[in-house]
């Protein structure tokens, strides 16, 4: 009986466990987030490129400091004005509406603006009032997405300001078909950014893509190299369009110089005609992602690995330029994942992405010191000068009192609205 | 984790009961095999508790190599047939499992931070026990198990120029159903 019973239990459980066969699926489930386009006529666009309201800190990019002001880049979508009369309670005073904004730079009382492939001159001399004065059309043709020949009436170019977002939950084989489909969306999405420095002109971070020297403008795409005189502010004409090759990214004035950061190497370039920027000097390196910034005998250097630069070095080059015609490496740091640099007197700070700002002694600069970590943030780029630091990080806009360079005090911060 | 704080309060209370009791304290290891859709894997157990009568109640943990290498941490109720050592079981294991490693930094086409989340456990079957060595019993066990498990992926995407780019937020969830066939040593 006891053996019949066993017999039956075995048979029972393999009946049951051959029967759960079907059940012996997995599955997968992907939710996503599908980036849908908004369309607005470029005309409706262009009448909205003035101040509003202010707006909280979301993605914040490039900044550019002029006076007791503050413009910051919110990548894709336009300027935040904050008033830094008091550094340490800054006011957010407005919000400049600028499709696809990713740089900026500041002269007089003229702010300069990308949006797509145009340049727009804004009119800041009351800061909580910005109006646009001169729309440059398709002036960085590298961005254009809407100039068409066909097409030149503002009514009849549609321009993405913006995308709705919804979150979607597909089984995760249909993953491949619908990855081609709303990556393209969001790609168009993602804009990128930039800066600039000089007296009467606003002072950007080393991760500029704009700057002024006296009545010129040079911003670079991710191939050009564009020369604007802006000596009429309200009547700015492009005098030259210089191809340097792929991979472009940074342009910082020095003298009489520029110094363009590129993923291959750095550029100089010499002013003597400012109309026509011509090739002075270059120093290639590793492919990476490199901001540059100089000092007189010494340019600094960060590569930045990484899929997008396509590397897995980090680390800081001093390159001597005493030779502008042929620059010569003296020596490199290791460091975690560097951004921006910025570097006044003797400090040079550091943004090392997840590691925080690093503050070196810098005099000696092929023997830097390191002298403080400020850590918790992600660092994106620093503008240093009067020993205040003002640093984009992830989480928001800090600044910092570094006269005592070993102790940096945290004056204040406007923090980012996390979503 | 709510799972697993009722995992182990049940466990809590069937020590108390049993401590009361002065039940006996039974032990068990085991290893086996995971079949399923996604391929075959190995498993390995082992689990500590008591016994009353014919049934038995356990706190386990392992490791499941099913798709995901994790480590699951179950409750484990077990009622044999029989009150001898050699008798047909049946048992029903329920938690959750931890995956072996948590978050990765991942470069593909662009950066990615994954971060693993564990789930849902749980495994019921039958098995037979027979007397092995002096007081143990050598087993043999088969039964349905399921683990759930997600992976929160955010992507730094691509940007032509430099500058802070949008995150890039997904989401997979996976529910593996798995045939356990598991051996082990009961003490």
């Amino acid at each position: 009986m006891k053996k019949l019973l066993h017999c039956l239990l075995l048979a029972t459980t393999a009946i049951v466990l051959l029967s759960l066969q079907g059940c012996l699926k997995d599955d997968c489930r992907r939710t996503y987030t599908l980036y849908q386009p908004i369309y607005k006529t470029l005309k409706h666009v262009r009448a909205e490129m003035k101040s509003t309201a202010p707006a909280s800190l979301e993605n914040t990019g490039k900044l550019n400091v002029f006076g007791n002001y503050i413009f910051l880049n919110e990548v894709g979508k336009g300027i935040h004005v904050i008033d830094n009369a008091v550094p340490a309670s800054p006011k957010n005073i407005g919000f400049i509406n600028i499709p696809n904004n990713v740089d900026l730079a500041i002269k007089g009382s003229y702010l300069y603006a990308d949006s797509y492939s145009d340049i727009i001159v804004f009119d800041i001399s009351n800061p909580t009032n910005v109006k646009p004065v001169k729309f440059m059309d398709n002036v960085m043709k590298e961005k254009n997405v809407y100039w068409y020949p066909m097409l030149s009436n503002p009514d009849s170019i549609k321009v993405v300001v913006g995308y709705t977002t919804k979150d979607t939950t597909v089984d995760c084989n249909t993953y491949n078909t619908l990855y081609t489909t709303d990556n393209r969306a969001l790609d168009a999405a993602l804009a990128s950014s930039s800066y600039a420095a000089a007296p009467s002109v606003g002072t950007g971070g080393s991760m500029a893509s704009f700057t002024i020297i006296n009545n010129f403008l040079y911003t670079v795409s991710a191939s050009s190299l564009y020369t604007i005189d802006i000596s009429n502010p309200i009547n700015p004409f492009k005098t030259a369009d210089r191809n340097m090759g792929w991979g472009i990214e940074t342009i910082y004035p020095f003298q009489n110089k520029l110094f363009i950061g590129s993923r291959t190497g750095m550029f100089i370039y010499d002013l003597a005609n400012p109309a026509n920027p011509v090739q002075q000097g270059q120093f290639n390196h590793v492919r990476s992602c490199d901001p540059v910034i100089a000092d007189g005998q010494y340019a600094y250097v960060t590569l930045r690995g990484g899929t997008a630069c396509n590397s897995t070095i980090n680390e800081l080059n001093v390159i001597d330029v005493s030779n502008l015609s042929n620059p010569v490496l003296k020596t490199r740091r290791t460091l975690t994942n560097p951004h921006g640099l910025a570097k006044d007197g003797n400090t040079l700070m550091i943004c090392d992405g997840k590691d925080g700002l690093k503050i070196y002694d810098a005099a000696d600069p092929l023997n830097l010191k390191l002298v403080k970590t400020v850590a918790g943030l992600e660092t994106f780029d620093v503008i240093a000068m009067n020993r205040k630091a003002i640093v984009v990080a992830k989480d928001g806009l800090y600044q910092y009192d570094y006269s005592d360079a070993s102790n940096p005090s945290l004056i204040s911060k406007i923090s980012v609205n996390k979503k | 984790m709510k799972r697993v704080l009722f995992v182990v309060a049940v466990f809590a209370a069937a020590t108390s009961f049993a401590q009361n009791k002065k039940l006996p304290l039974e032990g068990a290891v085991q290893a086996g095999m995971l079949e399923g859709e996604s391929g075959t894997a190995f498993q390995l157990g082992l689990r500590g508790g008591f016994k009353f009568s014919t049934w038995s109640t356990a706190i386990g943990a392992g490791l499941d190599y099913y798709g995901v290498r994790s480590i699951p941490l179950y409750l484990h109720v077990q009622k044999r047939l029989f009150n001898r050592p050699q008798t047909p079981f049946a048992y029903i294991n329920g938690g959750y499992h931890f995956p072996w490693k948590s978050e990765e930094a991942r470069w593909s086409s662009w950066s990615s931070e994954i971060k693993r989340n564990g789930g849902l456990y749980y495994e019921a079957g039958l098995g037979y026990q027979f007397s092995a060595f002096t007081n143990k019993a050598l087993f043999f066990a088969a039964g349905y198990s399921f683990k759930r498990y997600a992976e929160d992926i955010l992507s730094n995407r691509f940007c032509f120029e430099p500058g802070p780019c949008p995150n890039y937020r997904e989401n997979f969830t996976y529910r593996m159903r798995r045939l356990s066939i598991t051996t082990g040593l009961r003490f």
